[in-house]
């Protein structure tokens, strides 16, 4: 319940900040409007795909150790997918990071 | 060792066509250029991908395989280790994009050998006879 209202707040919260950013500039130049939404949208890409890779990371290497804890002798069988697993994660944190990399170039 | 020995081929033969989607990619990308569909400069930006994706894989590779050598006891360093790496990885990722020039969708492109490469191994996987 408590996460339920925790992530409802942070919506909320995240829809405020947007639209404070997008009527601020309703008197500035179109320009400045293009780089505050250029802006966000880099911050909260990177944002979102760090949060997600760590929560597959976190996810997977527990996972992992587990199954290494419980079965020994499985480590070899667990280990190659980890291992894939965790290079295929991080490199979708990448592209999300050379995207931003873009957007930031544009400001 | 004799059980390990099918894994480390397995993981050796994962290697192996990690680098030949690789070799795929920048083939197919020769192949748009050569058909006037892609810009020529699409391929020096495909080749650094590429070798990113496979250095980082490497490296992970090599990282995990030290840490989890040690039987039950997990390597200390491994956290600092992986931490390094990661950080050299974005280090890399911003000096390419930065100042490197390269086209982005090609580097994007190279980035992809990875994803590429696990797909030809599972597609192998499922047609041996044993799998």
């Amino acid at each position: 319940m408590f996460r339920k209202y925790t992530f409802s707040f942070l919506v909320a919260l995240l829809f405020v900040a947007v639209a404070s950013v997008a009527m601020a500039a309703e008197g500035a130049p179109a320009a400045d409007n293009v780089k505050a939404v250029i802006a966000l949208a880099a911050g909260f890409g990177i944002a979102i795909a760090a949060f997600g890779g760590a929560m597959g990371q976190g996810k997977a290497i527990a996972a992992g150790l587990e199954g290494i804890a419980r079965n020994p002798s499985a480590q070899n069988k667990i280990f190659i997918p980890m291992i894939v697993g965790l290079a295929l994660i991080e490199s979708l944190v990448i592209y999300a990071l050379v995207i931003a990399f873009v957007l930031v170039g544009k400001l | 060792m004799g059980r390990d020995a099918p894994d480390r081929l397995s993981l050796r033969s994962l290697t192996n066509r990690i680098l030949l989607s690789a070799g795929l990619i920048l083939g197919g990308i020769g192949v748009a250029v050569a058909a006037g569909v892609a810009n020529v400069s699409m391929l020096p930006g495909a080749v650094c991908g590429a070798g990113i994706a496979c250095g980082n894989f490497f490296l992970i590779r090599k990282i995990l395989e030290k840490a989890f050598s040690g039987g039950g006891a997990v390597n200390k360093g491994f956290v600092v280790q992986y931490t390094l790496k990661f950080l050299g990885l974005i280090g890399v990722v911003y000096l390419v994009v930065r100042y490197g020039g390269f086209d982005l969708l090609g580097f994007l492109l190279g980035l992809s050998s990875l994803f590429l490469g696990v797909l030809l191994e599972a597609l192998a996987r499922s047609f041996e006879p044993n799998a």
